[in-house]
């Protein structure tokens, strides 16, 4: 069976302000979906609801045909993980700890970490590139490394889907393309279901194979790269005006902002 | 998680821990205003043991000797240490819970509301006496737990709890008891020397009974907190975290805050509000053996043992015959040394 999500007509609202509108979109293995459009635009909060964070609707989310509001947590968290946008640990943690704490939906009931799980978390460390990090206090490293290490910590999570919410916002250039081109491999090796939300339209040309643009709660469109970042899509959706040029080595789109309308 | 030389490292120190424990238990057996020597305090401890009793005879020890030991002392000894180490691990588990450094037992109210319970059983003058719990015991447990029910419900939307509110709720609420308990103070002066002692903490009304009625309390609460310490160290690095990690947050909120209310209860009606205890021995242990709840309560309900039994030791000998609450004692002692280990783990960050 495919490992899929799915979203069919899915509104939701915070009180009376309504945030997502009649979302329809469809995820598949292997590949990368990226979600765009500005701020307050949904992306979040569609990621949240498909993470289960926030109660969706009945009957419009689905994971591998299985409407999400009918499976337990722990149902949900073998499936799916989740990379939240900012993460705040008070505690002083070891690196490894938090990463180990990936694996609390395989461990059952109150029974401890096995070996397995270790070597889990040590495959995780080293995918995350945050291996030499491993021993040191959660509370002493950066914000770039920190986010690294809460990638490692869905990958220990050994799921078939991986929900990121911005990545790569807070990481120096250099880890922004290690950590896309990690995201990238594993969902076309291993055939994962990757949906991520991201600010930066040129990473977002480059490493994801479908698009999802969002504005005032709706999908404005979805498709490749090539498809939906042409210069009049981003012009409405973002207000500004801006060249779409062709990257000439990987043959994407490349979008240079001019002005803001 | 804390593997290798940590893990055992922290195997080696618990059984150190232990050792002390039962150590300060036996000195604090042996100091006391009637001088009791320490062949006799054995003689008498071995004596009441079913099965080697008979070996050992007692004669020759006067009979008060044998009252002091084994009803007075033993009794306070035992108190101090269960009541020391459920405030503890409550400390250490609401810590975590909240992710707030400044949760304890009396944060949510239910010390205060004990405190009421009590105060309102001595203004009237009430001494029934049930399954062996005086009045105000058992009025302080019902103060206790009608508290916690007001800020709970208070702080719920639907089946969640806001951490925020509830500790705002708390507060809120221990003030408006506190003021309350003043005020019955005031209008009740020839009890108020009754009422302070109970609202500062004391164990001079210690017995078997109030060790019987806590014991339940502790063995089923403490071992509740030590099953779910693992999904707890996720709770505490955020909750959303947490839920997209399978875990039932608003559940396991809801079971240990539970747990955590009935203990502080149960602890709170037999032996007063002492303060202090369930805030800083989770953090000095913290600071120790680090923040994995499944190492760190061990040690928490050890060290709060430990500590008020050395405590209360001081509150019955310092100013002797006289007695010193015990909730000034942990204030006054705890203090210095904690922030004594305040300064020291801020120089070693910097």
């Amino acid at each position: 069976m495919e490992r899929s999500v799915k979203v069919e007509d899915l509104s939701f609202s915070y009180g009376n302000r309504e945030v997502l509108k009649n979302i329809c979109a469809s995820f598949k293995p292997g590949m990368v979906c990226g979600l765009l459009g500005p701020n307050g635009s949904g992306k979040t909060t569609l990621l949240k609801n498909i993470a289960s964070i926030l109660k969706p609707e009945k009957n419009a989310v689905y994971i591998n045909c299985r409407d999400i509001t009918k499976m337990t947590p722990p149902e949900i968290a073998k499936e799916m993980a989740l990379v939240p946008q900012s993460t705040n640990i008070d505690f002083d943690f070891t690196v490894e700890d938090i990463v180990m704490m990936g694996r609390t939906p395989h461990i059952k009931g109150f029974s401890n970490e096995t070996n397995e799980d270790r070597e889990i978390v040590q495959w995780a460390l080293e995918t995350a590139r945050v291996n030499h990090l491993k021993g040191r206090s959660i509370k002493s490293i950066s914000g770039g490394e920190l986010q690294r290490v809460v990638i490692a910590r869905a990958l220990a999570q050994k799921t078939r889907i991986i929900l990121l919410d911005e990545p790569v916002s807070q990481l120096d250039i250099h880890h922004q393309l290690s950590i896309m081109e990690t995201i990238t491999r594993l969902s076309h090796e291993q055939k994962l279901t990757i949906v991520t939300v991201l600010h930066d339209l040129n990473l977002a040309a480059e490493y994801c194979d479908i698009i999802y643009l969002l504005k005032d709660g709706c999908i404005v469109c979805g498709g490749p790269p090539k498809e939906v970042l042409t210069y009049d899509k981003i012009e409405n959706v973002y207000d500004i005006v801006c060249l779409v040029y062709e990257n000439p080595v990987s043959k994407k789109p490349h979008i240079i902002p001019v002005s803001s309308k | 998680m804390f593997s290798g030389l940590k893990g055992k490292l922290s195997g080696v120190l618990i059984i150190a821990l232990i050792v002390l424990l039962i150590f300060i238990s036996a000195a604090s057996l042996f100091l006391g205003t009637a001088n009791i020597g320490y062949v006799d305090v054995f003689r008498i401890l071995l004596h009441h043991i079913p099965g080697l009793g008979d070996q050992i005879s007692i004669d020759g020890i006067p009979d008060s000797a044998v009252t002091i030991i084994m009803k007075l002392r033993l009794t306070r000894v035992i108190l101090a240490l269960l009541v020391g180490a459920g405030l503890s691990a409550v400390g250490s588990t609401m810590q975590c819970l909240f992710r707030n450094p400044m949760a304890e037992p009396g944060l949510l109210g239910i010390s205060s509301g004990a405190g009421l319970g009590a105060t309102i059983a001595i203004f009237l003058g009430l001494n029934t006496t049930v399954f062996g719990m005086g009045a105000t015991a058992i009025s302080a447990f019902i103060g206790a737990i009608i508290t916690i029910l007001i800020v709970y419900n208070i702080s719920r939307t639907g089946p969640k709890i806001s951490p925020t509110v509830l500790i705002l709720a708390g507060t809120a609420i221990s003030f408006m008891n506190s003021a309350i308990i003043q005020l019955l103070m005031i209008f009740r002066r020839d009890r108020m020397d009754y009422i302070m002692l109970w609202t500062m903490g004391s164990f001079t009304t210690s017995g078997w009974n109030k060790i019987l009625i806590l014991i339940p309390f502790l063995v089923a609460g403490l071992s509740i907190l030590l099953l779910y310490a693992r999904q707890l160290n996720v709770i505490s690095t955020g909750e959303e975290t947490a839920q997209s990690l399978g875990i039932e947050v608003e559940k396991v909120k809801r079971i240990l805050l539970a747990v955590c209310s009935l203990i502080t209860a149960a602890c709170v009606s037999t032996s007063g509000i002492i303060g202090f205890v369930g805030l800083i021995i989770p953090h000095v242990f913290r600071l120790i053996v680090g923040p994995d709840q499944r190492i760190l309560l061990p040690y928490s309900i050890i060290g709060g043992a430990a500590f008020l039994v050395i405590c209360d030791t001081l509150a019955r000998v310092i100013a002797s015959p006289a007695e010193i609450p015990v909730g000034a004692i942990t204030a006054v002692f705890g203090s210095p040394f904690f922030i004594a280990l305040l300064i020291r783990s801020k120089r070693s960050v910097m």
